[in-house]
């Protein structure tokens, strides 16, 4: 298991999170060996700052392209550089090293292709605004339409793919709506997968800075061009 | 008619512009426009033949003829450019990946 670990990369995708960033990755580097932080051209000094730590692989997207083209070119370089397993981890603080760690325990013991936090499963968030998640659920309900899968949870951004399962992910979702195309995608592929209680931390930072709750609008819109235009 | 003679001559343009097209092999293009420059000359020189059509298909004018087929024209027309613009996307994101992913880097 310590080998597997030190052999699973954790993708962080960032923009603009330099108040929190070097905490984030300071704790992750506690637990694991390999860390490709994708820089989405962000507006402050967060990748200044992270540069004065060792150990970690920063890549810099030239132009803003968003969170799920960042993950996607982090999952890229992970897998062409022999990752086991990729955990995709965000870089505001809401989520928990420790959940990370183990949901890639699980992978590992119980051969799971994915695996995927949720919030809604035990670990209720006190902090969660009632509002986000009465949309939440919608999005859940939404989700369960379009893939067939029937999450608790659609749109965290706490995720572990075994090598061979992020390899079929191929996003060409670039900005928020890449959580509908991993949830449809694994659906698609029929991957094995198991939904594991997570604790996501808000704060009144992370809470000013979240998703807008109208950005579901540009969600639909998105996934449904995603269809038809291309 | 000033107007028709301005207007014959920019759709004889636009002919001769079809022409190249198809000389050039964009025939969907260059036979699509080259149709549409031959009929507008026929209608902007015998505007009662634009309403004889236009009756025939069951609309009051020509002018309003016109009108509607420009909305169709028009709507493809955008998602044409919409679809385009996707794929020029896709593109850039592509390229993005590749510089990223060669200017890895890690500090030690």
């Amino acid at each position: 298991m310590e080998a597997s670990l030190r052999e699973t990369w954790v993708v962080v995708p960032l923009y603009n999170e330099a108040t929190v960033v070097t905490k984030v990755i300071q704790g992750l580097a506690t637990v694991f060996d390999n860390i490709v932080v994708v820089d989405d051209k962000s507006t402050d000094n967060g990748l200044s700052m992270l540069k004065t730590i060792t150990g970690i692989w920063i890549l810099e997207h030239a132009v803003n392209l968003g969170q799920g083209a960042a993950i996607q070119t982090g999952i890229d370089f992970a897998l062409s550089r022999n990752a086991k397993a990729i955990i995709t981890f965000d870089s505001d603080g809401q989520h928990r090293v420790e959940d990370a760690k183990a949901m890639a325990i699980k992978l590992y013991s119980e051969g799971l292709d994915v695996v995927l936090g949720s919030r809604f499963l035990g670990l209720e968030s006190h902090t969660m605004p009632t509002a986000k998640r009465t949309l939440l659920k919608f999005a859940t309900l939404f989700e369960r339409t379009i893939s067939g899968l029937s999450l608790t949870d659609a749109h965290n951004g706490l995720r572990v793919f075994r090598a061979a399962a992020a390899q079929e992910l191929n996003l060409r979702q670039n900005r928020m709506a890449h959580a509908s195309e991993i949830t449809k995608k694994i659906g698609k592929a029929k991957l094995s997968f198991r939904e594991v209680p997570v604790e996501i931390i808000y704060t009144d930072y992370t809470k000013a800075k979240g998703q807008r709750m109208s950005n579901s609008f540009n969600i639909i819109y998105e996934l449904l061009s995603g269809r038809f235009l291309r | 008619m000033i107007i028709k003679l301005l207007l014959t001559l920019a759709f004889s343009v636009a002919a001769l512009f079809a022409i190249r097209l198809i000389f050039t092999s964009r025939l969907l293009r260059g036979f699509f426009l080259l149709f549409v420059s031959i009929t507008a000359t026929f209608f902007v020189n015998q505007p009662e033949l634009a309403t004889k059509v236009a009756n025939a298909l069951g609309v009051g004018r020509g002018a309003d003829l016109v009108l509607y087929s420009f909305i169709c024209v028009f709507a493809l027309g955008m998602l044409m450019v919409s679809s385009h613009i996707s794929k020029l996307h896709v593109q850039i994101t592509q390229l993005t990946r590749t510089v990223a992913i060669l200017n890895a880097q890690k500090y030690d």
